[in-house]
């Protein structure tokens, strides 16, 4: 029986190859968009929490108040983490990450210049599950002169030698001995470094000035907890202890959840490169809507076609078959054609993954516990739509009489239609929707960046002043309470250093963010426009059969063929029509909410939303055109002949 | 086998109920081959759709075997269908998408008859119906009366008591007619009850009874 339904089911695909491929690559389209953002997702939701008890690791943040705003910072004072690493009990380890600035390394005659050389603690490699490539363990940072190398920096200065044991010189003259390799971390992490040194090689080698103050030191603080630790307990005696050192009661210290750093941290000071909750919001509503556009199409598209399955059904029925045999047989078959669209999507996947890595700056791969993320999610979605698309050849057309199927007297009723076009409303809703975001994204990008350059640069200098004021505020205060042997000199960059810093940290990086999301939306617009046009051309092959009759006698009547087109084309347009209405305040208040964060934006158009619907027409027509003149030329006596 | 009493079949439209059968009493013994006959809009077909249970009739009792067929559900018909009643149609109505093979074996799928003894019969039946080389055509591959013949064969393949046929030569040539009601009457001689439709004298004298049908009532009944 399986090979009987299997087939069928083939033959089916084959015979009507065109549509099979718009079906199937469609749906493939849309589960791709889909799986791809919920690998981002997933990328996203797994920041830091590889480590081995990721739940008992903090960052320890700084609270600010100051007598205009109270605010907090992702840095913490160099000599907080020896104030605190032997008097407080239930903590079980305590590392500096110190951003060193550019240093040179050199080994042999090679020197490079290394952005992202890293000081810690000899606890950080305890703390933290970088797995060790080569060499020592967790006890690789113990010797003050000894430098921990990720496998990327040790095969660019060594390339296939073992590195362990090699000596670097550090700037002018600091021998640093490497003691191990680390391969890239099991996940993805907030922490860049390309090597780490010990932190006492930092006092060593004469960086002293560096680590001065609160602010003007990239120095962050990391504490592992024992378990089933009170964290508020903690901070408080973190903030007892500090304040034996710093006087002022003018900051004070909190904790931060390690796993929490990357997607909801908004402190000033932070590593680069964070993440948003806004945007993985964004991408899953881009994802979802891409996908329900995918799946209305697939439905629309196998519930068209279904009606050619009528006869087939109605004599399975005569010969014995009973109907919960037909109905396994048609679910069984629209879930393996869904099927298929997974499978196709999972090529389709490995094809784009480069491409999307590209557009949202991530290393994403389809292998381990991703490719079981997207194979389970796949499954779900195929499932799902399989049975919905299924359920009408198999729960409506097996309900009637086997001499109804027969007769060809399969009438699909008004509520049906009505289904189809509220669905492909839907889909244009959403498609309108995508189109006018690009429009306006575009816009106001381009507005920012033409008329509105010079306003930011004068809040970036008034915001830079604001900054450099409180930084030597804070180096005064740091300086007085130094724990450490160390000497403040609290010398603030230059002024010129620190503008283009902020201007780099905090001008460009929303502009990066903003241009990624409009690239982004672009792709998934053009893609949900491609998967609505599917749509609309199975609304059109639909109606075609449907009116195959009235076109038969429109003709015999003496209709043209130019007259029966436009009546056809009626029927899609007016359709577009009511999508624009509907789509039209529900993407002008979205749009509006968008735009209001920024602080100058463009005024919102209905021109916009114009454009984007003649858009969505012109292409909409060229879609069903071909199938619209197709149903125009039929010969009347073919039609007639069959009634 | 078959008893009818007082079948009436309407349909109402609004408060005009619009009669297609009534009165009809009719007995069928086992191994009859009757002829139903009459003009278009007589109710030829439906009396054929009401005694092969693909329409139930307004009113009236249908006993088959003694089993009044009214009160079947629909799985029950479905088995009667598979084991008791074979079909044949005017446009033979096989799967396009399946091979002639095929189409003869999927009732017994249905049957859920073992491999070997499902190919033992369609071999069988290919052969008695001189249709072996044809097995993996697919319809529209097959002339018309090729195509009916491989539908009085699936008709036949599940081994029923009783076949209805539906016009079974009205879209054939004379040649191929004469092919296919030689062979009804071959299967009625080895003991299957046929009911045939026909608009066709010549081809009514292939069964041994006609009942002739005028606007829903029967007009007289003749025996061969």
């Amino acid at each position: 029986m399986w090979r009987n339904y299997f087939k069928i089911a083939a033959r089916n695909i084959s015979k009507h190859h065109g549509y099979s491929f718009l079906n199937i690559f469609g749906l493939a389209l849309g589960m791709t968009c889909t799986l791809m953002i919920l690998l981002w997702v997933q990328d996203e939701l797994r920041y830091d929490r590889f480590h081995f008890n990721s739940k008992s690791l903090y960052r320890i943040t700084t609270f600010v108040q100051s007598p205009d705003q109270d605010y907090s910072l992702a840095r913490t004072p160099v000599s907080l983490a020896s104030a605190i690493k032997t008097s407080i009990p239930g903590i079980k380890g305590v590392s500096r990450f110190f951003q060193v600035q550019r240093r040179s390394l050199k080994y042999n005659n090679i020197r490079f210049f290394e952005n992202e050389l890293v000081a810690v603690d000899p606890q950080f490699l305890r703390m933290f599950d970088f797995t060790i490539l080569e060499g020592e363990g967790p006890q690789a940072l113990t010797e003050t002169s000894s430098i921990v190398l990720t496998e990327a920096l040790a095969r660019k200065y060594f390339g296939e030698e073992p590195a362990v044991g090699k000596i670097i010189t550090l700037d002018q003259g600091t021998k640093l001995t490497v003691t191990a390799v680390l391969s890239n971390p099991a996940g993805p992490t907030h922490f860049i470094f390309s090597a780490l040194i010990p932190f006492r090689s930092v006092i060593d080698s004469g960086l002293e000035y560096d680590i001065g103050s609160t602010v003007n030191s990239p120095n962050y603080t990391y504490i592992k907890l024992q378990a089933a630790k009170d964290i508020h307990v903690i901070a408080s005696k973190i903030n007892t202890v500090a304040r034996l050192y710093h006087k002022e009661k003018a900051f004070s210290f909190q904790l931060q959840p390690l796993t929490s750093i990357h997607l909801n941290s908004t402190l000033e000071g932070d590593v680069a490169g964070h993440g948003s909750p806004g945007h993985l919001y964004l991408f899953s509503v881009l994802a979802l809507i891409v996908l329900i556009i995918a799946c209305i199409n697939f439905m629309n598209l196998t519930t068209a076609r279904s009606g050619n399955r009528a006869k087939e059904i109605g004599l399975r029925k005569l010969v014995g078959g009973q109907r919960k045999d037909l109905i396994f047989q048609f679910y069984a078959e629209t879930i393996a054609i869904a099927f298929l669209a997974l499978l196709l999507s999972m090529v389709l996947i490995e094809l784009a993954l480069p491409f999307f890595n590209q557009l949202t700056g991530k290393n994403l791969i389809a292998g381990g516990d991703s490719f079981k993320l997207i194979t389970v999610g796949g499954i779900l979605v195929t499932l799902v739509t399989g049975l919905l698309a299924g359920s009408y050849p198999a729960l409506f057309i097996t309900s009637f009489k086997p001499i109804t199927l027969l007769k060809g007297a399969l009438r699909i009723g008004p509520a049906n239609l009505l289904v189809r076009r509220v669905l492909v409303v839907v889909q244009f809703s959403l498609a309108i929707s995508l189109i006018s975001s690009v429009f306006i994204v575009s816009k106001q990008l381009d507005y920012m960046q033409s008329t509105s350059m010079d306003i930011i640069k004068e809040d970036v200098e008034k915001s830079t002043l604001d900054i450099a004021l409180r930084q030597s505020i804070q180096g005064v205060q740091e300086a007085s309470g130094a724990g450490e042997n160390v000497i403040s000199a609290n010398r603030p960059a230059s002024y010129n250093d620190l503008h283009s810093i902020m201007i780099d940290s905090t001008m460009g990086d929303p502009y990066d963010t903003v241009s990624r999301i409009r690239l982004l939306l672009s792709v998934f617009t053009i893609i949900a426009m491609i998967l609505s046009c599917i749509g609309l051309y199975g609304l059109a092959l639909f109606l075609s059969q449907q009116r195959f009759k009235e076109i038969g006698i429109r003709k015999v009547l003496g209709a043209s063929m130019a007259g029966i087109t436009v009546l056809m084309l009626k029927e899609c347009i007016q359709w577009i029509v009511v999508a624009a209405i509907i789509s039209l305040p529900v993407a002008y208040l979205l749009l509006d909410r968008w735009l209001s964060q920024f602080q100058y934006y463009i005024p919102l158009s209905v021109w916009i939303f114009v454009q984007s619907t003649i858009i969505a027409l012109v292409v909409a027509i060229i879609t069903v055109s071909s199938q619209v003149i197709r149903s125009a030329m039929t010969n009347p006596a073919h039609v007639l002949q069959q009634e | 086998m078959i008893k009818l009493l007082d079948i009436e079949k309407y349909y109402t439209n609004g408060y005009i109920k619009t009669y297609v059968l009534r009165g009809i009493n009719l007995e069928v013994e086992e191994g009859e081959f009757l002829t139903i006959m009459g003009p278009s809009g007589a109710g030829k077909s439906t009396l054929l759709h009401i005694l092969g249970m693909l329409d139930s009739p307004s009113n009236g009792d249908y006993l088959f075997y003694d089993t009044p067929v009214q009160r079947l559900r629909e799985k029950q018909k479905s088995e009667l269908h598979k084991n008791h009643i074979g079909f044949v149609f005017q446009s033979y109505h096989l799967i396009d998408e399946l091979t002639v093979y095929e189409n003869l074996e999927t009732p017994l799928l249905y049957k859920k008859i073992k491999g070997s003894e499902r190919k033992a019969r369609v071999a069988d039946v290919l052969d008695r119906f001189q249709i072996v080389a044809k097995k993996d055509l697919f319809p529209y591959q097959l002339s018309g009366g090729q195509q009916q013949l491989v539908g009085v064969a699936r008709a036949v393949i599940s081994e029923p008591k009783l076949i209805l046929a539906d016009e079974p030569t009205g879209n054939l040539n004379s040649a191929q007619g004469k092919e296919i009601m030689g062979m009804l009457k071959k299967l009625n001689k080895e003991g299957v009850t046929i009911i045939q439709v026909t608009h066709s004298e010549e081809k009514a004298k292939y069964g041994n009874r006609t009942i002739h049908l005028l606007d829903g009532w029967v007009e007289k009944e003749d025996q061969n």
